[in-house]
Order: C-alpha cells, then structure tokens, then sequence
C-alpha cells in the first residue's frame, strides 16, 4: 500500500469513524416493521373474497386484487432487501469503528498514524465501502424504479424475491482460496457470522488475524486433549493394565513381572506421550502471549504456536522443524522458540511450525511431504503479509528436511526477507540464486560434526571424478559453490545443536531474524565454523 | 354499474365486511409513515458524506410517495367493496334498478 492509499485509508476511517450507525439501527427496524405491515396488507387483500360473490363483478375484482398484493408483496420484498442492505452496512461501519479503535490505541502507544492503519482496518473501510455502495445500488433501485412507478420488474413471491435481493447483501460467501481474499471475507464478515463459523474453518484459515485463530485453536485443543485422556483412561485399557499387573505381580514369577510391566508400557506408550504432549502444550499456551495459530490433533498432528502477537510484530521468524517431527515435539519447539525470540530481542515472535506432516525416516528420501509442506509454507506466510498490522521482516529458518520444505516455498514467489537453511540435505536448487530471496539473505550452515554432510559424500565423491552427482535433494547449500552467506556457529554441535544457549550459531540467528550483522565466518572453505 | 347476474350471488353485508379490514390495515400503514420517515431522515443526517447518505436524502419523497400510493389503493378496495355492497343491497330492497334492466 503507498502512501496515497495510506492517507485515504487514514481519511476514510475518521469519516467513517465519525458515523453515528445508531440511527440507520432504527431506520432498520422501522423498514422491517414497515415491511411486515405490507404482509399484513397482503393478507387482508387475499382473504378480501366474500363467500359467493362470482360473476364478472367477481372476476374483476380478482383480477385488481392480484395486481394489487403482487404491488403489496413486491414492495415489501423491497423493504426488506434495503433494510438487510442496511443493516449489513452498519454491521460494515461497527468493524471499521473497531479496527480505528484499536489504531488508535497503537498511535497511542507510539506507532506512526499512517502505520497504525493496520490491514485490518484497510480492509474493513474496503468492505464498509462495498456495502455502501452495495446498500446505495439497492436502495436506487428498489425506490427509484419501484413496483408502484411500473416498472414490471418485482414479479416475484415476496420470500424468492427478498431472498434474491437480499442474498447478496447478507449471506456469507464462500470462503475465498487465497489468505488476501481470506482477509477480506473476514473482515467483512458481520460479528455473529464470524462466531458461527466452525472453529475448525477459522483456526486453519491463513489470513484470518491471528486472535481469532487462537481462540479456535485452543477449543480444538481442549477437545482433543479430553479425547486423548479419555482414550488413556478407556476402560479397555485399565483393565489390561490392571489383569496384567495382578498376574505379573502376583501369580507370575518376579522374573517375569519386568517384562510383562514393559509390555503394559509399551502398549500404552503412544497415548500416554499423546495426553503428555497435549498437556505440555495447553500449559505453555497458559503463559500470556503465546498464540496457537495452527492446530489439529488427528494423527501425527499439527501445530503452529507463535511466542508472542503475531500480527502486531515488526520482527518475526518461522521455523520449519525436520523429518520425524510430531506434535509430540511441539512443547520441545515452543521452548526452542523463546530462546531465539530471546536472542533476536525486544518484539521479536518466534514461530515453531509444525503445519506440515513431515515425513519418517523412511519418507524422507522423497520429496513429496516436502512439496506439501511448501505449499502450506507459502500460504502460511501470505497469510501473515495480510494480516500482520505493520510491514514485518520475516525469516524463515528450515532444519534440516525443513530446510527443503522452506528452500521449495521460497521457489515460486518471494516469501521472506531472509531464508536461513540449517543443516539441509539440499533444497531442489542449484545455486542461492534460483531461490526468490534478496541476495545475500539466502543463509546456510551446517556444523562440522552434524552427520547430514553424509547426505554429499557420494555427489563430492562423483563430482571429483568427473561423474555426475547423484544428489538427493540438489547440491550442497551449506557449499560455498551455492552461494548463500555463512554465519558463524560456534558452540552448536550435531544435528541439532543450533539453537543452543550462549552459542554463536543462536546469537547470529537473533542477528539475522532482527537484522542486525552477522559475525563472520570462515569464508575460505565456505564451511561454517562449528 | 354492476351486472345483474352479481345481485343474487352475494351477500352485501359480506362485501360491506371483507372491504373493512383493508381500510383498517391500510390505515395503520398511514399512520406508520411519519416515523419512518423521521427515521429515513436521521439515518440520511447520519451518513452525511456516504453514497448510502446521498441516496437516503433524495430518495425519502420517493418513499413517502410509493408507501402513500400502496395505502391509497388499498383503500380504495376496501370502498370499492363497500360501494359494491351499496349497489347489492339498494337493488335488493328494489330502490336502486342496475341500468342494464332499465
């Protein structure tokens, strides 16, 4: 948005925010009782017919009186499309009051009057303008050519006709495919159509505020947390363990109490990590702050949890977790999160996004789940670009699979201002160049004694000989052949020693999630130092 | 002037009676409008500056006048069919001879 769209935006909302909708309420309900006078008319005309009356008195009687309660019904439909027309423009105005509300708070706190128009609020004057061109159309139309000024246009039955009218005005349209048409269905959606949507719809739908998703999320959450205790507490269950537990206690020889009990705690082991993980993760959600911006516990599960108000921070970082990742992990990743929320400074949120299925060690040869999973990355972050309040600098950093997950979404469309690829077995690109990043915001790293190099031995092996490299996922981007920047990563070791606290590698991944300079790495070997 | 073949086939109270209800009805839609319109009217005064505003301000005659118009001819069904009744019943008590049999 530029800045003449910023200052008619800011225009448009203190016009709007001015308005007092109090009186177009009333005209509102004056329309409907008007209307219901006119049906009331219409049943006085229809039950108008002494019994045996005929002849051709009769018929023309009859004739006029049709002609009269299709006049009647007709304006009646008319009066009610213009005051759901109406109506639909106040509900239009009362989300623009409260988006000016909430900039006005932001200005308050000392955020620039054109930033403090958030999309949100943009959006809102954008669907309050519809509708009053919408209401105004209708109004014309319904008034200017009306049914008692012959115009034959209003021959329809009253409830098909005020149905036509006023379907376009009030029903709620389909939810549209992309996050910015999913923002604008939002926002132009009346409050008591917002809250009768499925919280599964909302919690997933990317360009839905962030808020609203987290209120839907955390009741999917609840009820699946109270399906998973319920399912370890099943009866089938306490029964085994409990028949079990008297035979390995009791009648069988204690050498055989050791494994019977492991067999018991095998047996439970999935639900029992489930009901743990689940807990963990409402208990987490309980520290203010903390948004649940993707849920759905079936199966291996997803979860997306920000660390802190996503739409309403300047900095921001994604991070896409590796192959066997599951909502087991989620609380291990929310913890993950604070630390480099921490490291990055003061507003920074921290996403762990598990909005993929990502794939066991046997999927993860193939890049199937990775072409998924990038698919949803992209919808994930046009959402955020939609629905954050101000511009935002966004990272996405990918672990490992992650990496190939992030490294395909940021193909196609820019996605992020800075990509970080940590530990990546390649990400289907030959170069830093095919990846649509600003240059030099491409970054990759990889510790010396993280195991993943193995993924290259046979393509350097090849490549040495002059043979072609047979690469998994493409070459190498932690080589200094591929182009991305190198940052230093002392201090974190393995495959999964990134974020570790005090080292380099998490202090400069604050650096590059807040934008600051990076220290220096080894740029001779294009191997970070680990 | 009403064709013979009417006079014998209805009762004139009935008629008198079933033109009653539309008067009433139609006059309550009378009595209805002031308030819409000083509601129309505030409503255009609120939205002062908006299309929605614009088209409430020019269009309230244009209300009154379809509104009045639907009273009007409601009204005059029910006259009709008490005039109709008149008819039935002067010719019944033989004071009133329908042109066709003069």
């Amino acid at each position: 948005v530029n800045s003449a769209d910023t200052q008619h935006a800011v225009v448009a909302a203190a016009e709007v925010a001015g308005l007092d909708f109090r009186a177009v309420e009333l005209l509102v309900s004056r329309l409907r009782a008007l209307a219901e006078l006119l049906c009331d008319l219409v049943a006085a005309v229809i039950r108008a017919v002494p019994a045996g009356w005929s002849g051709p008195g009769e018929q023309a009687f009859d004739a006029a009186r049709g002609r009269v309660r299709a006049q009647l019904e007709a304006q009646a439909g008319a009066l009610q499309a213009a005051s759901l027309a109406l109506s639909a423009l106040c509900t239009s105005g009362s989300s623009v009051q409260a988006e000016v509300t909430v900039a006005r708070r932001l200005e308050v706190t000392g955020v620039d009057a054109p930033e403090a128009i958030s999309t949100q609020l943009r959006m809102a004057i954008t669907a309050f303008g519809y509708a009053d061109q919408r209401a105004a159309g209708l109004l014309l139309d319904v008034l200017a050519g009306g049914p008692l000024t012959g115009r034959p246009k209003l021959g329809l039955p009253l409830s098909s006709r005020a149905g036509d009218l006023a379907g376009g005005v009030m029903a709620a349209p389909a939810v549209p495919a992309e996050p910015a048409g999913v923002a604008l269905w939002w926002a132009g959606l009346p409050a008591q159509t917002r809250a009768a949507q499925p919280a599964a719809l909302v919690g997933s739908l990317d360009g839905v505020p962030a808020r609203a998703r987290d209120a839907a999320n955390r009741l999917a959450l609840a009820i699946a947390l109270h399906d998973a205790e319920r399912r370890y507490a099943d009866e089938g269950f306490h029964g085994l363990t409990h028949a079990l537990s008297m035979i390995a206690g009791s009648l069988l020889p204690p050498l055989l109490s050791g494994p019977a009990s492991d067999l018991i705690d095998r047996a439970l082991e999935p639900a029992r990590r489930r009901v743990a993980a689940l807990r963990e993760l409402a208990d987490d959600l309980a520290h203010p702050g903390a948004e649940l911006i993707e849920f759905d516990g079936r199966g291996d599960g997803r979860a997306v949890v920000a660390s802190g108000d996503l739409d309403a921070s300047r900095t921001v970082a994604v991070v896409v977790p590796g192959m066997t990742t599951e909502l087991e992990d989620v609380p291990r990743l929310i913890d993950q999160s604070a630390t480099l929320a921490h490291a990055a400074g003061a507003g920074a949120v921290v996403v762990a996004w598990l909005g993929y299925d990502a794939p066991s060690v046997i999927q993860v040869v193939h890049d199937a789940k990775a072409k998924t999973g990038a698919r949803d990355l992209r919808r994930f972050t046009a959402g955020l670009r939609v629905t954050a309040v101000a511009r935002q600098h966004l990272t996405v950093i990918g672990h490992s699979y992650g990496t190939l997950v992030a490294g395909l979404a940021a193909h196609d469309a820019p996605m992020a201002d800075d990509l970080v690829l940590l530990a990546s077995p390649g990400v289907e690109a030959a170069s830093a160049r095919e990846l649509d990043v600003p240059a030099g915001h491409v970054w990759a790293a990889r510790a010396t004694t993280d195991p993943i190099q193995a993924v290259f031995w046979p393509g350097k092996l090849l490549g040495k000989l002059g043979l072609p490299a047979p690469y998994v996922f493409g070459p190498d981007p932690a080589a200094s052949t591929f182009g991305a920047t190198h940052f230093a990563i002392g201090g974190a070791h393995g495959h999964s020693g990134y974020f570790t606290e005090g080292s380099q590698s998490l202090d400069n991944l604050g650096r590059i999630v807040s934008g600051r300079p990076t220290l220096p790495t080894d740029q001779q070997t294009g191997e970070a130092r680990g | 002037v009403l064709p013979p073949s009417a006079v014998l086939a209805v009762d004139p109270l009935q008629l008198f009676l079933a033109g009653r209800p539309l008067v009433e009805a139609a006059g309550t839609l009378r009595h209805a409008l002031p308030a819409v319109d000083a509601a129309w009217l505030a409503a255009a005064q609120a939205l002062r500056g908006q299309l929605t505003g614009d088209v409430l301000a020019r269009s309230l005659p244009t209300l009154r006048r379809e509104l009045t118009a639907c009273a009007e001819e409601v009204e005059g069904f029910g006259e009709v069919l008490a005039k109709a009744a008149g008819v039935y019943s002067a010719a019944e008590s033989g004071a009133f001879v329908p042109a066709a049999r003069r």
